[in-house]
């Protein structure tokens, strides 16, 4: 049996983009990262099932999105992460970057879990409506309605998006 | 707008890096841990375990994926004193041996034989192993006359439960004891491999009773986005087939709406909790990607989760009926819990949701 080694790899391999995924879907790097190796236990289980000719990553984000959908915070025994905002500082600013991705995660935390999951496919993963549904086993009006609201939300003038918004709409009017 | 929420996104997660050093260990140990936790449950659930092979457990709290089969039907292969068929391990008995058909036979009657491709030897063993995808679960054919299924139906198989929660489909032998060479035929459609058991039922059953399978973790059903055709049957505990019990539905609305129902079931049933025994009455339903597949001949390709059918699939739904263990198994993967409701909008769908 050399399983272990090829599961080995495939971890080693993909291991930080897979936590990157869990930090979308959950809204907090932790909370991604548990999600990631609860999937990967999963994947590890289907692993012989799945080689040579599966797609073990498109296995594991598959367990992960359907985690994070039906169970969101309940998958961590209602543990909230503290949604602290750093203070904004001035663009180009080497924290910049890092007070966006805090005040991305924070509004994804606000969201619904079916909207920010519905959301991250939707617009990080780049699948269709008809993909989401599928891998989600819900309908597409479904899709449709979670990812219009979460857009909605993201936009609210007194969000914690809105600046991002605002300065993305003026840029692209001049 | 939507490139921004990309861009936002892409932003929030770009310096994100592990906390974990060693993912691959926290992986193994999180497995074993959660292995022992199971383990402890089967434990306590195997009290309930009966000759049919079924175990009664408590649900677990546990997050699916859509259920994953077999990539390619594996070559079982003794190891030890035991028969290492797919995710099943089936202990050899004192006085028996295990052999691949391309040995010499000796006393077949304590025999458990391993099919190797393309060799047809010692044929009569009392046990045979097959090594091959599982999309049709076999029996008697019955109902010859019916006007829904012209050329009649194969019963239903029992949806039994394995030691560690693998799911079997056992052909039903209820009036056929006193045959002059009785046999029994078990298809485990996740480890796409079969039993033909040469024995009574009481032999065959202390065979199935000793087979320990390993946990492969709970999903929800796995059936393609389209098909050209999907039959329903349906059977009473002993395997009979009412003819006003068999449907067939081809128009593309009612084949989505069948499989919008199958896909949407989302009560995945752990491996440790799974209870399906022989005792029950079962439903089968054989989803085809297209009409004019030859008996016998349809291959099953393993699917990602939620595949799109290809040309030939097919993918079978065994469901045990009645009591508190209403449960579905896919051959593609995949097993879930079904409500009453929900099999009476499965006999909706096939327009025999009146009786």
């Amino acid at each position: 049996m050399n399983e272990a080694p090829d599961f080995a790899q495939f971890v080693t391999a993909r291991y930080p983009a897979l936590v990157r995924y869990g930090t979308l879907l959950t809204g907090d790097r932790g909370h991604g990262e548990d999600l990631t190796q609860e999937s990967l236990v999963k994947t590890y289980r289907a692993w012989r099932r799945l080689s040579p000719d599966g797609d073990p990553e498109a296995y594991t984000r598959t367990v992960m999105a359907r985690a994070a959908w039906r169970f969101g915070r309940r998958l961590w025994r209602g543990e909230i992460p503290a949604a602290t905002l750093p203070d904004r500082t001035a663009a180009g600013d080497a924290y910049a970057r890092h007070d966006t991705a805090e005040a991305v995660l924070a509004a994804l935390r606000a969201l619904p879990t079916g909207q920010r999951v519905v959301l991250v496919l939707r617009y990080w993963a780049g699948l269709s409506e008809g993909e989401i549904a599928a891998q989600l086993g819900c309908s597409t009006g479904t899709v449709k309605s979670r990812a219009s609201r979460a857009i909605a939300s993201l936009r609210r003038a007194d969000g914690p998006l809105a600046e991002a918004f605002a300065h993305a709409e003026t840029g692209s009017a001049r | 707008m939507t490139e921004r929420i990309s861009e936002l996104l892409n932003e929030a997660v770009a310096d994100v890096e592990p906390a974990t050093v060693d993912p691959v260990g926290a992986v193994l140990r999180r497995g074993r841990s959660a292995r022992r936790r199971s383990a402890l449950i089967a434990a306590v659930v195997c009290a309930g375990l009966t000759l049919s092979g079924t175990v009664v457990g408590a649900r677990l709290a546990d997050g699916p994926g859509v259920g994953v089969a077999g990539a390619v039907p594996e070559t079982p292969y003794v190891d030890g004193r035991t028969v290492v068929a797919g995710a099943v391990r089936l202990p050899i008995p004192d006085g028996w041996r295990a052999a691949t058909s391309d040995q010499p036979c000796t006393d077949t009657s304590r025999t458990i034989l391993i099919r190797v491709h393309d060799n047809e030897r010692c044929g009569m063993s009392a046990v045979e192993i097959f090594s091959t995808p599982v999309t049709m679960a076999g029996g008697r054919v019955t109902n010859l006359g019916s006007h829904v299924i012209p050329g009649g139906v194969v019963a239903p198989p029992a949806l039994i439960t394995l030691q560690g929660g693998e799911p079997g489909w056992l052909e039903r032998t209820a009036g056929r004891e006193d045959v002059p060479h009785p046999a029994v035929s078990l298809a485990l459609p996740w480890s796409q491999v079969k039993f033909l058991f040469r024995l009574d039922s009481a032999a065959a059953g202390e065979f199935i009773a000793s087979m320990r399978s390993a946990p492969v973790g709970a999903g929800t059903l796995a059936v393609p986005r389209t098909a050209a055709i999907a039959d329903l049957v349906i059977s009473d505990a002993s395997g009979g087939v009412r003819p006003e019990d068999i449907g067939r539905i081809r128009a593309p609305e009612t084949i989505a709406r069948l499989l919008r129902l199958l896909r949407e079931q989302q009560d995945a049933v752990a491996d440790a909790e799974a209870c399906a025994g022989a005792a029950q009455a079962t439903a089968e339903i054989t989803i085809k990607a297209a009409e004019s597949v030859p008996w016998g001949t349809e291959p099953s390709p393993v699917p990602g989760p939620s595949p799109a059918a290809a040309p030939r699939d097919t993918t079978v739904v065994v469901i045990a009926l009645g009591g508190d263990c209403q449960e579905a198994v896919s051959s593609h993967g995949g097993r879930v819990r079904l409500s009453a409701e929900t099999i009476a909008e499965l006999k909706n769908v096939y327009g025999i949701g009146a009786r």
